[in-house]
């Protein structure tokens, strides 16, 4: 079958009216019920700004990533078709590729540097999902992508698909919902499984990276339920002093650049601080999930061995 | 969906979302107390307590002690960052002083004092620094 023309309709783009239809209905709930999450002008804009430069930076940047797809394309042998179940299944690998991808992104720095302004809200409402990276070329992640080409999906249908699992995802950045059904809650991502994402509690560190289905979590061992006793805290360990969006999208890109130029490090170490997690320091001084963790199972013993401090 | 009708729709939408925090008031920042200062410099600032607490009297910002070292921590919206206070360069500004701070995501920070405070914040800063 001949797919070199093969097109999806840009979801994200006609996604666009019912995203500003939502915050508005959002914002207004919570102003009349006085409950459901919170909403402050400067926050908020600034995650619409960072959604605005995310679109832009998919016009500027996206031929990179589609004609790496393209290139891939041109030199795999199998080709699965267009089928309704092809397009069905290559969704749920995308999904697991987005599992992944999101694991790095809080694992790997360079990969975080991307995603860390996502987590730079201390807000968490339907805004906070279009505080989206500007620099997500750079981190190389469209490498994760390539065996779904190779395996024979178009890159037009995993581009598709990946628009369907960025949309899904927008509704859960919410806190006007509480739980879903709980066959729901035990099988999708829902607003109380990604709440616990985005909080720096550090029982929620490092947990609940799925995308569209939470069953990755639970497969890989990072998944985390949000516990009435310990309320969600959003935003970073340590958070950003600015609304300014240049400064939101490339922050921790010019952290690690500054670490690079500090005298008397290894090549060694220059590496590895941009391959390990946020927060190492090549003295030890730094203090990762893990630390974080672990000094608070510290002063808390009762804490121990319950959700996000198994291994503490 | 073409690019010009996209433009449209999030230059109105984003104008109409901003209108309406405005009309219900979602732009009002917080008002500190010595409770939030020592509540959210604690979490802000994982594994060290507050020790001494100075708070302008506008709500707006703090000097915080703690763990041998000096922080300051001020508003953002009904939220608040902290920071510390090394190689920090101060000045006078007309409200208060003006902190510049070697962190490319916190880069400045204007804190609003009466003259009285200004007095007395501008030594613990430079001591601080």
């Amino acid at each position: 079958m001949d797919l070199s023309q093969l097109t999806y309709p840009d979801v994200i783009s006609l996604a666009v009216p019912f995203f500003v239809a939502a915050i508005l209905i959002e914002v207004t709930w919570i102003f009349v019920k006085h409950r459901g999450g919170r909403y402050e002008a400067r926050d908020a804009m600034t995650s619409l700004a960072m959604g605005v430069g995310n679109v832009a930076s998919g016009i500027l940047l996206g031929f990179i990533t589609f004609g790496f797809f393209m290139w891939l394309w041109e030199i795999t042998p199998v080709d699965l078709g267009t089928a309704w179940w092809v397009v069905a299944l290559c969704f749920v690998l995308d999904d697991l590729r987005y599992y992944w991808v999101h694991r790095f992104g809080h694992r790997v720095r360079w990969v975080w540097a991307s995603h860390v302004n996502h987590h730079s809200s201390q807000h968490y409402n339907l805004t906070t999902a279009l505080r989206q990276t500007w620099t997500g070329t750079f981190t190389f992640m469209m490498i994760v992508r390539a065996p779904l080409v190779l395996l024979g999906f178009h890159p037009a249908m995993i581009l598709f698909v990946g628009g369907l699992n960025l949309i899904y995802q927008f509704w859960i950045h919410t806190e006007a919902i509480n739980k879903m059904p709980r066959w729901f809650e035990a099988v999708m991502n829902t607003p109380s499984h990604h709440r616990v994402h985005h909080g720096r509690n550090p029982r929620y560190l490092d947990a609940n990276y799925a995308g569209v289905f939470i069953i990755w979590d639970k497969l890989f061992g990072t998944f985390v339920p949000e516990l009435e006793e310990d309320r969600p805290d959003y935003g970073l360990v340590h958070n950003i002093g600015t609304f300014n969006p240049l400064r939101v999208a490339f922050h921790e890109w010019v952290a690690i650049f500054r670490d690079w130029r500090q005298p008397g490090l290894t090549l060694w170490d220059r590496l590895r601080y941009a391959v390990m997690p946020p927060g190492w320091r090549h003295d030890g001084s730094g203090g990762g999930s893990e630390r974080l963790k672990a000094e608070y199972v510290e002063a808390h013993p009762e804490a121990r061995g319950t959700p996000g401090f198994e291994r503490f | 969906m073409p690019l010009w009708l996209l433009g449209i729709i999030v230059v109105v939408g984003l104008t109409a979302i901003w209108l309406v925090m405005r009309v219900y008031g979602f732009d009002r920042p917080l008002t500190l107390t010595h409770e939030v200062v020592a509540q959210e410099f604690a979490v802000d600032n994982p594994g060290l307590t507050p020790e001494d607490i100075h708070l302008a009297k506008s709500g707006q910002s703090a000097l915080v002690h703690a763990g041998g070292s000096t922080y300051v921590l001020w508003v953002m919206g009904q939220d608040v960052a902290t920071h510390d206070l090394a190689k920090a360069r101060v000045s006078d500004a007309e409200s208060g002083l003006t902190l510049r701070l070697p962190d490319f995501a916190a880069p400045r920070v204007t804190l609003t004092l009466t003259e009285d405070e200004k007095a007395r914040w501008k030594p613990m800063i430079e001591e601080a620094v």
